[in-house]
């Protein structure tokens, strides 16, 4: 997906209040009232759909002086649309209320998010709160106004305040943001024109949609309704808010055509339900999409700096022990080369005079293969520390994980007869860690204890965890030798080892790997007498 | 005593089985340890052959094993197996008396023959050495007089000399030399002097 940088940037408003910028008010609310009229109740002019309330908000928010122009305007429009009513008083008295109600929202949206409409989901979830309370504020005013004049029966003044209430929230909810953000509209288009396809993929989506609901099905029943979801949701997730807002208008225009044009349509007021619906969706998920973007955005931008700092600083401290890691790598790797080597030699030798009947033959061409396995985990290993691969962290679960290790060790040749036995009883929350790096950490430990058994009779190794309060603790237990103390000391140390075969980077390693997942590594207390390695990872919230 | 033996210590499992089975059909009679003090708990003096060793291991390391053997004064040869490029280890190794040194992976055709090798220089030290025993065996016959004309011989004085040296007359000096020279099995004052020398070496 192309970053979209629609949220980041702050609007600035290239009108604001100019007397440019009030006309250009005065003119779009009267305009837009006037397309919006549609289903009206009665001549009462209570339509299912405001557009014009969107833009009276994003007005008053942007233009503090802007309380009587609003109150103009809806008077103008009301007037020039509706006609003057036989209560004269009615017009200006609806006009000012319902201009007070919006005079609130502002105010409650400016202490909600202070930067516009805030591109994170809290701010959006709140200001989708403040867009229906303010809704509900002025159907109750504007309706309870016609009631009062007697212009409309109190038994209909429910369904007239939700018919009013839905049309204003999807006004709002419709215009606002995309009002308040009118500067990015260029960044929007350049989003729009990286994904073309995208763009013409939603398009067409809208319109089968349309062709489905209105034309196909039965336009009455409003079960595909559901079909409009797709496009604009589409449109929520690649371009975030302004552009499933887009969908949205170019959705609602669809609707209020359909139902001037064709014929036994649904009412609008039930399509607006679930505009209403739709609309609190993509908003959400536009801002959860947003919100996403800008954060990764951050995260790659701090970890960038904090790389360049952590580099430098693995860089100086591995070259110092190259040196030294050079020729340690070089027995580690040589180890399994040389019996690689010498199991092939002799293999060779068997088979020099034709003879491949020899009983030894398989059995050690086998053993060169493990050979070669041996040394290509070895490589394995150290790259996945050396190569300094991130940490990929994901909750993983601990039980199935940790039974498949140990069911593996138990299956490796050098196992022998030692015992590994695990004790999971207890339940256990997910932790968040590498995977891959928490198999390298358990192995080199399992390995470590199998080494220190020496398949010595009744030889044990334990795998264990439990919860310790916000970390899971991950042991491994073993009743070998123990370690002798000058080495538990250092043990933690690169090249420091009382291992046969060790090259004395398994635990240091491990430790690195361990820290690296945000847990630790630690020498514990064995309860087998005798070494036990404690790891600790965070429990995933 | 036993016969010519390569001695293989290592700590990895896989090498000395692999190793094992290369040097089985080489036909070379081999023994493996997987730590230098087990093999140092097996080697005498009767130990014949050689010991081909891992450099790097846990505990007694290769060239602390070499020490050890030395130390016990045995003279068995050892050949040490190293990883790659370790020059500071190499140098102290041969300065140490190390027979041979071999890089990880190993060529088995220069294997055997640094092992044929090792193993053919032993039996020729130790055939140095059983006639050396012999010769310090008879050199323990010699009565005090005897020895005192062989190492004053060996000193390259003249009859007349050792006798002005030891008080007496030069016709017993050539009675102790006869006798000497017979006890000892020498035709020559050529062997005489080498005798002495022995003599002064083995610090008797």
């Amino acid at each position: 997906m192309v970053p979209q940088r629609l949220a980041d940037e702050h609007p600035v408003y290239p009108l604001r209040a100019g007397p440019c910028f009030v006309a250009l008010y005065l003119f779009a609310h009267v305009a837009l009232d006037a397309m919006s009229f549609v289903q009206p109740v009665l001549k009462l002019g209570i339509t299912p759909l405001s557009p014009q309330t969107g833009l009276v908000l994003a007005f008053l928010y942007l233009y503090r002086g802007g309380f009587w122009w609003v109150v103009s305007a809806f008077i103008v429009s009301e007037l020039a649309i509706r006609g003057v009513p036989d209560t004269m008083w009615v017009v200006p008295l609806q006009a000012l209320g319902i201009t007070a109600v919006y005079q609130v929202a502002t105010l409650l949206l400016r202490r909600a998010s202070p930067v516009e409409i805030s591109p994170t989901l809290n701010g959006t979830l709140k200001f989708i709160a403040i867009a229906a309370v303010t809704a509900l504020g002025a159907g109750v005013v504007g309706v309870g106004i016609y009631t009062l004049a007697g212009l409309l029966p109190r038994s209909e003044f429910a369904a007239a305040v939700a018919r009013f209430w839905v049309g204003d929230l999807n006004g709002v909810l419709l215009l606002t943001p995309l009002l308040l953000r009118l500067s990015s509209a260029p960044l929007l288009i350049v989003a729009i024109g990286r994904q073309p396809f995208a763009f013409a993929g939603i398009c067409a989506g809208l319109a089968m949609a349309f062709t489905l609901v209105f034309l196909v099905g039965n336009p009455v029943d409003l079960r595909f309704f559901y079909l409009f979801f797709v496009p604009a949701i589409s449109a929520a997730l690649i371009w975030g808010i302004p552009g499933f807002l887009l969908a949205a208008i170019a959705l609602q225009v669809g609707l209020i055509f359909g139902v001037q044009r064709l014929p036994e349509v649904a009412p609008l007021v039930d399509l607006q339900f679930l505009m209403s619906t739709l609309l609190v969706t993509g908003l959400a998920l536009g801002a959860v999409v947003t919100e996403r973007e800008n954060s990764a955005r951050l995260a790659v931008q701090r970890e960038v700096q904090l790389r360049d700092s952590e580099a430098s600083l693995a860089r100086a401290s591995r070259a110092a022990t190259t040196g030294e890691l050079a020729s340690t790598l070089a027995h580690e790797l040589n180890q399994p080369m040389t019996a690689l080597v010498s199991y092939l030699r002799a293999s060779e030798i068997m088979m020099a005079d034709g003879n491949t009947a020899d009983a030894r033959l398989g059995p050690t061409l086998r053993k060169a293969a493990n050979e070669a396995l041996r040394a290509s985990d070895i490589l394995r290993r150290l790259r996945n520390f050396y190569a300094g691969r991130d940490p990929q962290l994901e909750g993983l679960m601990l039980p199935p994980l940790l039974e498949k290790m140990a069911e593996a060790m138990r299956r490796s040749e050098r196992t022998g007869s030692t015992t590994i036995a695990t004790n999971l009883s207890e339940p256990l929350p997910e932790v968040l860690a590498d995977k891959v790096f928490v198999e390298v950490i358990l192995s080199n430990m399992m390995l470590n204890a199998l080494d220190a058994t020496g398949g010595k009779d009744g030889a044990r190794v334990e795998l264990s965890a439990r919860r310790v309060n916000d970390t899971v603790e991950i042991s491994v237990d073993d009743n070998g030798v123990g370690l002798p103390e000058q080495i538990s000391k250092d043990l933690f140390k690169a090249f420091v080892t009382s291992k046969p075969g060790g090259m004395g980077v398994g635990l240091a390693v491990s430790r690195s790997l361990a820290e690296a997942c945000g847990g630790r590594l630690e020498l514990g207390t064995s309860t087998l007498g005798g070494t036990r390695f404690d790891l600790m990872l965070p429990i995933a919230v | 005593m036993s016969s010519d033996t390569v001695y293989l210590v290592d700590d990895d499992a896989a090498i000395r089985d692999a190793l094992m089975l290369l040097l089985n059909l080489r036909g070379i009679t081999a023994e493996s340890f997987s730590s230098g003090e087990a093999a140092l708990a097996r080697l005498g003096p009767q130990s014949r052959g050689c010991v081909l060793t891992d450099l790097r291991m846990p505990g007694m390391s290769g060239l602390e094993l070499l020490a050890e053997l030395r130390h016990k004064e045995l003279a068995i040869p050892v050949v040490l197996l190293t990883a790659h490029g370790d020059v500071a280890t190499t140098r102290a190794a041969l300065r140490g008396g190390a027979f041979d040194f071999l890089e990880k992976p190993i060529d088995e055709d220069i294997l055997v023959d640094v092992l044929m090798h090792a193993i053919s220089e032993d039996a020729k030290d130790h055939q140095q050495r059983l006639e050396t025993d012999a010769q310090l065996a008879r050199i323990g016959t010699l009565t005090q007089r005897e020895r005192q004309v062989l190492t004053l011989l060996g000193r390259g004085l003249q009859n007349r000399e050792i006798a002005v040296e030891l008080s007496i007359s030069p016709r017993t000096v050539e009675v102790y030399k006869a006798r000497m020279m017979e006890k000892l099995d020498c035709a020559s004052i050529a062997d005489v002097v080498k005798m002495s020398l022995l003599l002064s070496s083995s610090g008797n």
